[in-house]
């Protein structure tokens, strides 16, 4: 039986690669790039401590995110991965998140694009997503 | 002069390393800019520049790559592509068109990264 627990799963790794890309600079990505918003950086560190109390205890270690990378106008993008498909959730400098959702694969791939949603509508899609 | 851009034509874009997953394959993100995806996505036309030549403009080249699509398939998602050469590039083009965050998933899976001798 799965007995995970709060502690069992450390956001430590997750929150210094944001630390690392927030600490980019402007231009990053030689396109004229906006460095990583503050505003962005805290609520993508609070979205995940959300995401542990959430979903720790059912999910265990599936709260982590496969990827985190960062976006041209200064947003973060947070990705998780589970057999049930993928979720890129973009945390915004106005401190909006949009999402895509991909399930399935080949031609049987499906996307969910949203935009403007709010903090509960992001955690019950992950919720969807990592919860078998 | 302008150029016209075939379906079978080449474009290179640069990639920074913070866009490319562990496997050496491209994220959405690489086509996202302006708190939308991205409606004019900058490119350069292969047969009017080289990969050592985009690299060499990145502001960080060690940790850039290039990435290499084909014409034709931004075309089939509905993207309009045009030369817009700049004065300092000749080789760079527009891709133009209403975008989102499927297409720009769609862009990158279709991007692949060219692999520069040392």
């Amino acid at each position: 039986m799965f007995q995970a627990t709060l502690i069992d799963v450390s956001l430590d790794p997750i929150l210094e690669r944001l630390t690392q890309l927030a600490q980019l600079e402007p231009d990053w990505d030689s396109y004229g790039a906006l460095a990583v918003s503050p505003v962005a950086f805290v609520k993508a560190c609070q979205l995940l401590i959300h995401v542990k109390y959430s979903l720790s205890s059912l999910v265990g270690d599936l709260i982590l995110p496969y990827d985190a990378a960062p976006i041209a106008n200064g947003s973060l993008q947070l990705e998780w991965r589970s057999p049930q498909g993928n979720l890129e959730v973009e945390i915004k400098p106005d401190m909006s998140f949009s999402y895509l959702l991909i399930k399935g694969e080949g031609s049987e791939r499906k996307f969910e694009e949203k935009n403007e949603v709010s903090l509960s509508e992001v955690l019950n899609v992950l919720s969807e997503l990592l919860i078998p | 002069m302008l150029e016209e851009i075939a379906d079978n034509d080449i474009l290179y874009r640069r990639i920074p390393n913070v866009h490319l997953y562990e496997d050496g394959t491209v994220k959405s993100v690489a086509f996202q800019v302006r708190g939308k995806p991205d409606n004019s996505i900058s490119v350069e036309l292969a047969r009017l520049t080289t990969p050592q030549e985009i690299v060499a403009r990145a502001r960080n080249p060690d940790t850039t790559k290039v990435g290499v699509l084909v014409a034709g398939y931004a075309r089939s998602l509905g993207f309009i592509i045009r030369h817009d050469p700049l004065q300092n590039n000749p080789a760079h083009c527009l891709i133009e068109g209403e975008n989102n965050k499927v297409k720009c998933k769609l862009l990158a899976e279709a991007t692949t990264i060219l692999t520069l001798p040392e």
